[in-house]
C-alpha cells in the first residue's frame, strides 16, 4: 500500500491562471510569478531625431517569486506586432530598478511600437503596453562648396571666407558654418575656428585678427545643423597664401593733421593705383613714383593759397613696424607734374615725413613690405580739403639699388 | 490525464483498505457481541473529527475518520477531511510581493489574500496497548494524499480582481496558483474514551507532512473526534 502511495504521489498541478506557453517548465517544476515591467522610455508617442538612434528602450525591472528576471524587448511597426521590426530577448535584468536594451538603427521616418515583458522562473510574464514612438526623417546636408579664395589664391591678412550654401535633404534645422583655418591641410591644429550663421545664397567669414603673413595656410568649411546634430563633410581644403594687407581702419596716421586712420578708410575709393615704382638709393635721388587712375575727377586746390601752385593728390606711406601698421600722407602731387616724386630715400622717408612716434624714424630695409596710397589732399588736412577720395593700397618690397636691389632699368620719372 | 490517474490510485487505495478490513476480520476477529445485544465492542468505528491547526498560520481542520479493528492491539483506518489554511512564508511573502507590485504597476488600492486549503485523504494502522483503563491510547502512522490549492485573490480597489483584471499585470504561477495533489505522510496520536454505550470521544494529534514540490509543508492538527464504535 505505501509503494502504492509513494507511486501515485504525482501532482496534477493545475494553475487557475496557467503560465505562457512560451514559458516551458517541467510539469513538476512549480513555476514563479511574474509581474508585468513598466516601460519607462521612449516616452509615449515620444519622437526621436534620427541622428540619436540608436533608440534604447528602458524598463523598471518587474517582480518575480522565483529566479532572476530576464526580459524579451519587441518593437514592430503595428500595435498588434504582427510585424516586428527588432527582437532582444534575454535580456538581463539591470541594475538600479531599471532595464535596458539598445535597439539596431530603425529605418528614419517611420512610427514603431514597442513592449516588455519579464521572465523568470519558467513564467512569462504579462508584456507592457504597446508604446508608441516615432523616428524623424533622416537629414542630410551637402558639403558646402567654397567660393574664394580658391586653391592657390593670395589674400591679404584677413580675407574673407565665402562659401555657397550647404544643399540639403530633410527638415533641417537652421545651419550654420564653421570656418577652419590652419597651416597644415591635416588641420592639425587648427589656427583659427569660427561657425557663423548661414546667410543668403552664400556664407562668409572674415578673421577678427590678422592671419600669420606670407605663410601657407588652408581653410575649409562645415555646415552644421546643430538642433539635428547632422554635419556635412569638410569642404576640401583650399590652400592659400597671405599677403601683407592694410586695413586702413587700424592704421595708425602718423601725421598729426591728417584725418585718422577710420576716416580715410570711409572715403570712397575712386583710383586704382596702376605701379608704384621707386628706389630708396640716394643717388636715385629717393624717386617715389606711384601712378594710378582714377574714375572721378579729382579737383585741385591751392598750395597755401597759392593760386599757381596747384595741387590735386598726396601720396601716402605705410610702415609695419611692431606688426602694427603706420602711415600718413607724404608728397602732393601737383596738376600737370606726373606722379613722381623725390626725396624719399631709405633713410631719407622717415625724417623727410615729418611724422610723429615711431615713423619718424623709420628707415625700410630693402624687401620690407611697404604701402602706397594716393589721396585726394590729406597732409595739413582739412587744409586744402577737396573731396576726401582715394586708391586702393598696394603692398609691395621697398627696393634700394645703393643696397642690392634690383630694378629693371631706371625707375620711370 | 494526470488528474485522473491519481482519482484512480485513490480509489485503488482506498478498496486496499478496506478489503484488507474485511479480510482480517474475517478470519481473525473474535466476534465481540455483548450479552445485551449491544453492537459489537470495538468491531469498527467511525467519528466526525474538529481539530486546531497549527503550522506557519492557525486553522481548523475537520473530517471523518474510519476504521476496523484487526487485532485487539491493532486497527486499520482510514480518514478524509480538509484543512483550511496551510500557506508557508514562502507562499504569502510571494503573494505580498506580487500585492506591492501590482500597487506599482496600476492605479488601484491593492489587497492581497493568500491560502492554502488543503483536501486530504488516506489511511494507514493505529495501534492499541492493551491497558485496564477506560481510556485506550494509541499511536497511528499512515500515507495518503493532500490535495494543496493555492488560493491567492487579489482586490483592486477593494473589489476582488477577476483573472482578466490581473492579466495585463502579472501572471501567477504554479507557486501561487492552481492546485497539486502530492503525498501525505500522517503519524500521530491520542487516546479514546468511551462516553455512554457505543459513543466515544477521541483526543487526538496529527503530525501531516506534505509532500509539496521544492520543499514539504509540515501540519500539526490536535483536536477531538466523536464517534461511534460498533
Amino acid at each position: 500500500m505505501c509503494l502504492l502511495v509513494v507511486a501515485c504521489g504525482k501532482s496534477d498541478r493545475t494553475p487557475t491562471q496557467p503560465a505562457s506557453t512560451e514559458a516551458t517548465a517541467e510539469a513538476d517544476a512549480v513555476t514563479g510569478s511574474v509581474t508585468v515591467p513598466q516601460a519607462v522610455s521612449p516616452a509615449a508617442n515620444g519622437v526621436i531625431r534620427n541622428v540619436d538612434q540608436p533608440v534604447t528602450l528602458v524598463v523598471t525591472n518587474a517582480v518575480s517569486t522565483k529566479g532572476a528576471n530576464a526580459y524579451d524587448f519587441e518593437v514592430a511597426t503595428d500595435t498588434g506586432f504582427a510585424t516586428k521590426v527588432a527582437t532582444k530577448n534575454g535580456v538581463a535584468e539591470g541594475t538600479g530598478g531599471r532595464t535596458s536594451v539598445a535597439l539596431d538603427r530603425l529605418t528614419p521616418n517611420a512610427d514603431y511600437y514597442w513592449h516588455a515583458r519579464a521572465q523568470a522562473g519558467g513564467t512569462a510574464g504579462p508584456f507592457t503596453a504597446a508604446r508608441k514612438f516615432t523616428i524623424g526623417p533622416a537629414i542630410t546636408i551637402d558639403t558646402p562648396v567654397p567660393i574664394g579664395p580658391l586653391s592657390g589664391a593670395q589674400t591679404g591678412a584677413r580675407p574673407a571666407f565665402r562659401v555657397r550654401n550647404a544643399t540639403r535633404q530633410g527638415p533641417a534645422g537652421a545651419i550654420t558654418y564653421k570656418f577652419d583655418i590652419a597651416t597644415a591641410s591635416t588641420f592639425n591644429p587648427i589656427l583659427v575656428t569660427a561657425t557663423v550663421n548661414e546667410g543668403v545664397n552664400e556664407t562668409g567669414f572674415i578673421p577678427a585678427s590678422d592671419l600669420p603673413i606670407n605663410a601657407p595656410l588652408f581653410w575649409r568649411a562645415t555646415a552644421i545643423d546643430a538642433a539635428n546634430s547632422v554635419s556635412s563633410s569638410p569642404t576640401a581644403a583650399q590652400s592659400f597664401t597671405t599677403s601683407l594687407a592694410i586695413d586702413l581702419s587700424r592704421v595708425i596716421v602718423s601725421y598729426a593733421a591728417a584725418p585718422t586712420g577710420p576716416q580715410v578708410a570711409a572715403w570712397r575709393q575712386t583710383a586704382t593705383i596702376q605701379a608704384v615704382e621707386q628706389d630708396g638709393n640716394p643717388a636715385a635721388d629717393g624717386i617715389m613714383c606711384i601712378s594710378f587712375t582714377t574714375s572721378d575727377n579729382w579737383p585741385s586746390t591751392p598750395f597755401f593759397g597759392a593760386e599757381e601752385v596747384q595741387v590735386y593728390a598726396n601720396q601716402w606711406y605705410f610702415a609695419n613696424i611692431g606688426g602694427q601698421w603706420y602711415g600718413g600722407p607724404g608728397e602732393y602731387l601737383r596738376v600737370g607734374r606726373g606722379f613722381c616724386k623725390t626725396g624719399q630715400g631709405t633713410n631719407a622717408i622717415g625724417p623727410d615725413g615729418g611724422w610723429n612716434t615711431v615713423m619718424r624714424s623709420w628707415a625700410p630695409k630693402v624687401g620690407e613690405l611697404v604701402g602706397f596710397m594716393i589721396s585726394t589732399p590729406a597732409r595739413n588736412w582739412p587744409g586744402m580739403r577737396t573731396i576726401d577720395e582715394r586708391s586702393d593700397i598696394v603692398v609691395q618690397p621697398w627696393r634700394d639699388t645703393s643696397l642690392g636691389s634690383r630694378i629693371a632699368g631706371t625707375v620711370r620719372r | 490525464m494526470r488528474s485522473v490517474a491519481m482519482k484512480s490510485c485513490v480509489r485503488v487505495i482506498a478498496a486496499a483498505l478496506v478489503l484488507n478490513g474485511v479480510a482480517r476480520a474475517q478470519t481473525a476477529a473474535t466476534p465481540a457481541t455483548t450479552a445485551s445485544g449491544r453492537p459489537a465492542a470495538d468491531r469498527g468505528y467511525v467519528e466526525g473529527v474538529a481539530q486546531s491547526a497549527f503550522g506557519n498560520v492557525t486553522t481548523q481542520s475537520y473530517g471523518v475518520e474510519f476504521g476496523a479493528t484487526m487485532r485487539p492491539s491493532l486497527q486499520v483506518f482510514g480518514e478524509f477531511g480538509q484543512t483550511r489554511d496551510v500557506a508557508d512564508t514562502a507562499f504569502t511573502n510571494g503573494a505580498g510581493a506580487i500585492a506591492s507590485a501590482l500597487a506599482r504597476v496600476q492605479p488601484a488600492a491593492v489587497g492581497v489574500s493568500a491560502k492554502r486549503p488543503v483536501l486530504f485523504g488516506g489511511g494507514g494502522v493505529k495501534y492499541r496497548p492493551a491497558t485496564a483503563l477506560t481510556v485506550q491510547p494509541y499511536v497511528l502512522g499512515g500515507f495518503g494524499f493532500a490535495r494543496v490549492k493555492n488560493n491567492v485573490t487579489f482586490t483592486l480597489g477593494g473589489a476582488e480582481a477577476a483573472a482578466a483584471a490581473l492579466a495585463p499585470f502579472v501572471t501567477l504561477g504554479s507557486d501561487l496558483s492552481g492546485t497539486s495533489t502530492r503525498p501525505l505522510l500522517t503519524l500521530g496520536g491520542g487516546a479514546r474514551w468511551p462516553i455512554w454505550q457505543a459513543l466515544m470521544l477521541d483526543f487526538q494529534y496529527r503530525f501531516g507532512r506534505i509532500f509539496t514540490e521544492e520543499h514539504g509543508t509540515t501540519t500539526n492538527r490536535a483536536g477531538i473526534g466523536f464517534g461511534v464504535r460498533f
